[in-house]
């Protein structure tokens, strides 16, 4: 019954859009219920709700890009949609599978900003799940390169901390 | 600034992604900077982890006969996720007689050398087997580490990163005035990372018993089959006698008060529990309880084994056996218990149970069983009521990633 209704709602053309503007100064139309998922959006439109006509709110986020809001927007519609349906856990994974598969490492850093500042707590955890994976097996030193991390170890100490979890520097991959 | 450094430099983003890595991938990732390493050792970050602090993840076994020549552990899961072994050996320290386990507490394991050999000073590690970090800790002196006769381990990750080893030594084997020989205790803090004595010597009865204790309340406890048992609050240096749960329900039964004895005795998510057999037969218990303020135990749980024993007559003896195990009575049934396990909804707190190849969960409450796994530990040729495993070689695996030292 949910999945009926809702599904049917989304892709109703009558549904309510809300203007989210990003940090480019872009204005971008979205689903009211795909923005009410915004943390900042959802708190701005109750605080704004004496406003009668939605359509011309505009929820400034000052901290997403168009070019990454265009991105998450149609990943939320899907996944509510998704969500929505009693499909099983597989489904949801794939999905986020083939979403998060071809994100480069800078796009993947984007996306988990966004996703935090935005607090779109599944997305985050999905891409949290991503970055450990691609990080697992890579050696310290790739690590701090990628993450842009100052080592603060004296080589001593470096050495001591490495003498003491030998088991953990066994099969690193190639950086 | 890329927007990975701009994930790395928020300490809500990056723990975020730390609980998502595999813990060999977290030990390694200790040495990307000192703030990675304190982020990864700090309380909060394992309680993020492991949110259960009392959870026991398995059972590390020890094999009873082979453990001095093969010295290697069987291991039994026991949350419904599967977990795998932490380790089949214990290598990290390459000493010539190999390592064995003693005592399990609150997520360490207290691990000794060649203790079969009472002429050889032993060496005592600390070892956590969830992140394979250990500390050895620096022997008593030659002369006095033969004599050491019941050893405890003391960490409480909620309260101090800090442990201390407790042992009570006999100074020598001279028997004093017929009262029995002069012990001495002595206590080793992490925190100063030396041995000191605690009190005066004092005499018991010669008890050449070779124990480690279970640690519960703040304190450490060893009991005994014939002598007294004993409490060393630790905060306080002070040791005491502990009082037992009755053995014999009617005086004029002394005899069969002596055979039933207790079957078990452990600690799980802050209780301390002792097992007593209450029938002829072995296939009933009572599962004691004692008071937090040592004034006595209560009756927690009742089990009778008769439901599981017809589930499984492989536990049952052949008749031809019952002549010689006329005064054997706990040995009518093939099974051992290999512990008592708390959970935090009581309702699920369950005994594990060893019988003939398989462990079983019995749940104390609704006395419901499910089999946890198959298993023939060490020689299948083994006949006989003895089990391979009897509750003193079982101990928890409770995962931690708490600081220690």
């Amino acid at each position: 019954m949910a999945s009926s209704s809702s599904s049917s709602s989304c892709s109703s053309s009558s549904e309510k859009k809300i203007t989210l503007k990003s940090s480019d100064g872009e204005a971008l139309n979205v689903e009211k219920n795909v923005a009410l998922e915004f943390e900042p959006a959802k708190g701005f439109l109750e605080d704004n709700s004496e406003e009668a006509d939605d359509e011309a709110i505009v929820v400034p986020l000052p901290n997403v890009s168009a070019a990454v809001l265009s991105e998450l927007i149609p990943y939320v519609k899907q996944r509510l949609e998704l969500s929505a349906k009693p499909v099983q856990k597989k489904l949801i994974k794939a999905f986020d599978d083939q979403f998060t598969r071809h994100l480069s490492d800078d796009k993947l850093g984007e996306l988990m900003l966004a996703a935090n500042y935005l607090g779109v707590n599944y997305l985050l955890d999905v891409l949290c799940d991503v970055t450990a994976d691609r990080i697992k097996n890579k050696s310290v030193e790739y690590v701090r390169e990628f993450l842009g991390i100052q080592n603060d170890f004296t080589p001593e100490e470096e050495a001591e901390l490495r003498a003491q979890c030998p088991w953990a520097f066994e099969g690193v991959d190639q950086d | 600034m890329s927007s990975s450094e701009a994930v790395a430099s928020n300490d809500g983003l990056l723990t975020e992604i730390l609980v998502h890595l595999p813990i060999k991938s977290l030990m390694k990732f200790k040495c990307i900077s000192k703030h990675w390493q304190s982020l990864i050792s700090s309380p909060g970050f394992s309680r993020r982890l492991y949110p259960d602090s009392h959870l026991v993840s398995g059972l590390i076994l020890r094999p009873t006969y082979d453990c001095v020549i093969k010295k290697e552990y069987d291991f039994v899961p026991l949350k419904y996720t599967s977990t795998t072994a932490p380790f089949r050996s214990l290598t990290f320290v390459n000493h010539p007689s190999g390592l064995i386990i003693l005592q399990s507490c609150n997520g360490l394991l207290l691990c000794a050398s060649s203790i079969s050999d009472w002429n050889i000073p032993c060496e005592y590690c600390i070892y956590n087997p969830t992140s394979h970090e250990f500390v050895t800790v620096p022997p008593l002196g030659d002369e006095n580490s033969r004599f050491i006769r019941r050893i405890g381990l003391a960490y409480d990750p909620a309260k101090s990163s800090h442990f201390k080893i407790v042992c009570i030594r006999s100074d020598s084997l001279e028997v004093i005035q017929n009262a029995g020989i002069s012990y001495q205790i002595e206590v080793y803090s992490s925190q100063t990372g030396s041995w000191r004595l605690s009190g005066v010597p004092f005499v018991l009865p010669y008890n050449s018993q070779y124990g480690a204790g279970v640690f519960w309340n703040g304190a450490i406890h060893w009991i005994s089959h014939c002598h007294a048992c004993l409490c060393f609050k630790v905060d306080e240096e002070q040791l005491q006698e502990m009082p037992m749960p009755p053995l014999t329900r009617d005086p004029a039964d002394r005899i069969e008060g002596f055979m039933r004895s207790f079957v078990y005795f452990g600690e799980s998510r802050e209780h301390l529990h002792f097992v007593v057999n209450v029938d002829n037969h072995s296939k009933k218990f009572d599962v004691y309880e004692m008071q937090r303020d040592y004034s006595g135990y209560f009756v927690k749980y009742r089990v009778d084994l008769d439901v599981i024993i017809a589930a499984f007559p492989e536990m049952d003896v052949p008749s031809d056996e019952d002549d010689f195990l006329f005064f054997y009575a706990f040995d009518c049934y093939k099974y051992s218990i290999l512990g008592i396990i708390r959970e935090a909804n009581d309702e699920e707190s369950y005994m594990v149970l060893h019988i003939p190849g398989k462990v079983i969960r019995y749940k104390l409450n609704d006395k419901t069983f499910t089999k946890i796994c198959d298993f023939h530990p060490g020689h299948e040729d083994v006949e006989g009521s003895q089990l391979e495993f009897t509750r003193l070689h079982a101990y928890h695996y409770m995962e931690t990633l708490a600081r220690f030292g």
